[in-house]
């Protein structure tokens, strides 16, 4: 039983990470605090969905089109956020703020505010690996979080591009001095996180219904992960990811999941006040 | 008496020192200069003295009070008044109301309108800013922001000022204008510690000089004697 | 006392602007008289009164600098406490709401104190997950606020001789509390402490140099913010009858202070009250009719246009500068 939690836990935790780091990649080097984070997850998942339920395609199918359907929206978005003046942080807030309301509110009108779900039945069924059972769901969920966070890291780590943009995230106008194209950093960075998004989105509206206002929750966990992690520190993100996925699932099966929201603000405020520069210190 | 008294302030960033056992006094009615190459901790002994945070060791003390664990605010109410390396003027006020700014806020109790008004444009007259007193802070060059966060800072009626690099970036004459000004605060009884990196002001008003280097005080006297010794002088090039 | 008056006489163009605003809210009580055809009109006018209110409240604190995406916990404790108060104390209306004013600055004081060392968009983002807290605790502490089940049958406003309740009671209880607060926070920000809070959101460690107490003035000025917002979480439950955690702890009373504000102008004293008129008369009569489930998204439109285009608001586009002492 308790390893059943574990897993699921994992999953769960596993898919935060995926978009903590969509967070942090779209704040890192744009200084967007983008609290419609959770907003555009679930602009991910309305897509699969209507290409799942409305035109029959299978899951996977649906996830590139959710990523290209997000960076689209992207691109879009970037050009508004370059706009916004300082003090950054707290403007983008304010606007992305309004970004929630507006995207809240066009769910409502395309999708009316009933909950809706990917009907994934092949996913319930169960794998054996060394005596343990996962299910295929949660199989797929860390595979894809695996490639993805791997991929990431060796980017980062290992290629000139992630080394430039690690050093961007560090300090914007040395980088620039240093004749690397910080413009075509942020934008690429900027991008780079959406798609985590978009590729999470579809696995977000297939283990639970999505509605509307069902994005805020995810957006508290990938901030909460992020300060935790450090901005643009991948390892460190997979380990509080995990940590607030286990966390909870705990919460959901001892307290019952209406207590769910409550432990998260708990743990927000906590943070904050552990850490009152928040996304500030690099190190 | 000494008006203020630094005694022993060491202070760490994570594990590095950036003051390490600083000692001086500034006696009443005198201007004393703080030099030093750059990082050395000048405007950092500035923050510990005005209460921006607690040094890990030592006593700061002021007219014989100990101010060591003071908030900012309540140093500023006992009438020590600072200004800041570069200008940070209320950008969406005006001259006046900058300069209002400073004289309500230092002084709790009921106001006479007409009394407080007097004072805000006779301190914008000596400073020469009466003409801006309606422009906007964040439109004004930099020689009249300098003067206006001087001009701010006197209208909380200190008995001390810490001036951080006055004199930074001014014209000649501009601070030929400056080294009058402040001659003629202290001449009327105003104690004054200038930082002064790029020794404008030293030499020609300072009666003591501190010298810093690397948040340690190296060398401390009169302004010749100190700029004199090859110490200072290492530290400074080398 | 004195300030106010020193702050008046260098503000110019000022008993013009007292008179605009006195003329503006005295026909505001007459409408009534000439719009008995429409108590649809009444209604919208009532609620954006309400609005007015809330977000003078939170434009108060945020002339700090300090932005608030959690005004709901302020507006919900206010309509717990009072409905409560009421029902349990068996009084009415216009006693309990003073409780519900307290509620909600008793939260407020605390949430300043807890939050004092964040600034800028962590503070924002606390305030945002405060909102969970008194929800929390509605929701599960069913003996004393029967959880998900809400209250029911809060007192009505009874005026004499009108009907408890009626939309016209309700108009008259919603103008003559925003014509308080009006005045409260015009008086505020025009005195020292207005002063002192214009200086902090400016520069708060130059505020501190010249003795302005950052800590004290954050405290009270949030308090007040709180007891606004707490009252007119009061005046609603008590107009609605019934109320459940997720309907006042909600999202849509932390967002809609904050969007009128910044959209009538933060920086001027009536600019949330400009706001709060032009967006409510939009929605119901413009966007409502065209998009019937999704009519607030001129709220989230709003704000993004205010930060992008006018960031002083309608008032700054008139002219307030932005120090604000142009009191209207």
């Amino acid at each position: 039983m308790y390893l059943k939690l574990l897993i699921s836990g994992l999953a769960l935790g596993s898919f935060y990470a995926i978009i903590a780091l969509g967070f942090s990649m779209i704040f890192g080097v744009t200084r967007v605090f983008n609290l419609a984070h959770g907003e555009l997850l679930l602009a991910g998942g309305y897509v699969a969905y209507v290409a799942c339920e409305r035109f029959g395609l299978g899951f996977w199918p649906s996830v590139p089109i959710s990523v290209l359907a997000l960076i689209l929206l992207g691109v879009i978005l970037y050009r508004v956020f370059r706009a916004i003046k300082e003090p950054l942080e707290l403007n983008t807030i304010v606007f992305t703020f309004g970004l929630v309301i507006a995207l809240q509110n066009l769910f409502l009108i395309f999708f009316s505010a009933d909950y809706r779900i990917l009907t994934t039945p092949e996913w319930s069924t169960t794998i054996e690996i060394f005596n343990v059972s996962f299910t295929r769901g949660h199989l797929s969920m860390f595979l894809t979080a695996f490639i993805s966070v791997s991929a990431l890291y060796f980017v980062l780590r290992h290629t000139f591009w992630g080394k430039a943009l690690r050093a961007t995230i560090q300090d914007r106008e040395a980088v620039g001095l240093l004749g690397i194209d910080v413009e075509k950093n942020s934008i690429l960075a900027f991008l780079g996180g959406i798609a985590l998004v978009g590729l999470a989105g579809p696995f977000f509206a297939s283990f639970h219904y999505i509605h509307p206002t069902g994005g805020i929750e995810a957006t508290l966990i990938a901030i909460i992960v992020t300060i935790v992690a450090g901005v643009g520190h991948v390892r460190a993100v997979i380990w509080a990811g995990w940590g607030m996925g286990l966390l909870e699932n705990l919460v959901t099966t001892t307290l019952g999941a209406a207590f769910r929201e409550g432990v998260t603000s708990l743990v927000l405020i906590a943070i904050l006040l552990y850490k009152p520069c928040g996304l500030a210190d690099n190190q | 008496m000494a008006l203020l008294e630094v005694d022993k302030i060491t202070t760490y960033r994570g594990s590095q020192k950036v003051l390490d056992s600083v000692s001086f006094s500034v006696e009443e009615k005198t201007m004393v200069g703080i030099i030093g190459p750059n990082g050395a901790g000048k405007t950092t002994i500035f923050d510990a003295i005005s209460g921006f945070f607690k040094p890990g060791k030592g006593r700061i003390s002021f007219e014989r009070i100990e101010i060591t664990h003071f908030p900012p605010h309540r140093i500023a109410k006992m009438g020590l008044g600072r200004t800041f390396q570069i200008p940070r003027p209320f950008k969406e006020q005006t001259v006046f109301e900058n300069v209002l700014l400073g004289h309500l806020m230092s002084r709790p109790g009921l106001i006479d309108p007409d009394e407080v008004i007097t004072e805000t444009n006779i301190i914008l007259e000596k400073l020469e800013l009466s003409s801006k007193k309606e422009r906007l802070a964040g439109e004004l060059t930099l020689s009249e922001q300098r003067r206006l966060e001087i001009a701010r800072a006197l209208a909380t009626n200190p008995r001390l000022l810490l001036l951080d690099e006055v004199a930074a970036g001014l014209s000649p004459a501009a601070i030929d204008r400056l080294v009058n000004l402040l001659k003629q605060l202290n001449s009327q009884g105003m104690t004054i510690v200038i930082i002064d990196h790029f020794l404008n002001l030293t030499m020609q008003l300072a009666s003591n000089v501190v010298v810093l280097d690397s948040g340690r005080k190296i060398a401390e006297g009169r302004p010749d004697e100190v700029l004199n010794m090859r110490l200072v002088r290492d530290a400074y090039l080398g | 006392m004195k300030v106010i008056t020193l702050t008046l006489r260098l503000h110019q163009r000022f008993f013009p602007k007292v008179l605009t605003v006195t003329g503006f809210i005295l026909l505001l009580f007459l409408v009534p008289l000439l719009a008995i055809q429409s108590s649809f009109l009444l209604q919208v006018l009532s609620t954006s009164f309400l609005y007015a209110a809330l977000s003078l409240s939170w434009n108060l604190l945020a002339y700090s600098g300090h932005i608030s995406l959690g005004h709901a916990a302020f507006f919900g404790l206010g309509a717990y406490g009072s409905a409560l108060f009421a029902l349990n104390f068996d009084t009415d209306p216009f006693t309990s709401i003073w409780a519900g004013g307290l509620a909600g600055a008793l939260l407020a004081a605390f949430s300043g104190i807890l939050f004092a060392r964040l600034r800028g968009a962590y503070f924002a983002l606390a305030t945002l997950a405060l909102v969970e807290i008194p929800k929390m605790i509605a929701d599960n502490w069913v003996s004393l606020t029967r959880g998900s089940l809400g209250l029911l049958n809060i007192p009505p406003f009874k005026l004499p001789l009108i009907n408890a309740n009626s939309n016209l009671t309700i108009y008259l209880v919603n103008l003559s509390s925003l014509t308080i607060l009006l005045l409260v926070v015009a008086l505020i920000l025009n005195s020292r402490w207005g002063w002192a809070l214009r200086a902090l959101r400016q520069d708060e460690k130059v505020s501190m140099t010249i003795g302005i107490n950052s800590n004290f003035y954050t405290l009270i000025t949030i308090s007040v913010s709180g007891f606004g917002a707490g009252i007119c979480g009061a005046i609603f439950a008590h107009s609605i009858g019934i109320i459940e955690p997720g309907m006042v702890f909600s999202l849509h009373y932390s967002a809609l202070p904050m969007v009128m504000a910044l959209f009538g102008g933060r920086f001027s004293v009536i600019g949330p009250v400009v706001g709060s008129l032009v967006l409510t008369l939009l929605d119901q009569f413009v966007f409502q009719p065209i998009f019937p489930s999704g009519h607030q998204i001129l709220y989230g439109l709003a704000i993004m246009i205010t930060i992008l285009f006018m960031p002083g608001g309608l008032m700054g586009l008139l002219g307030a500068r932005k120090h604000g002492i142009t009191g209207s």
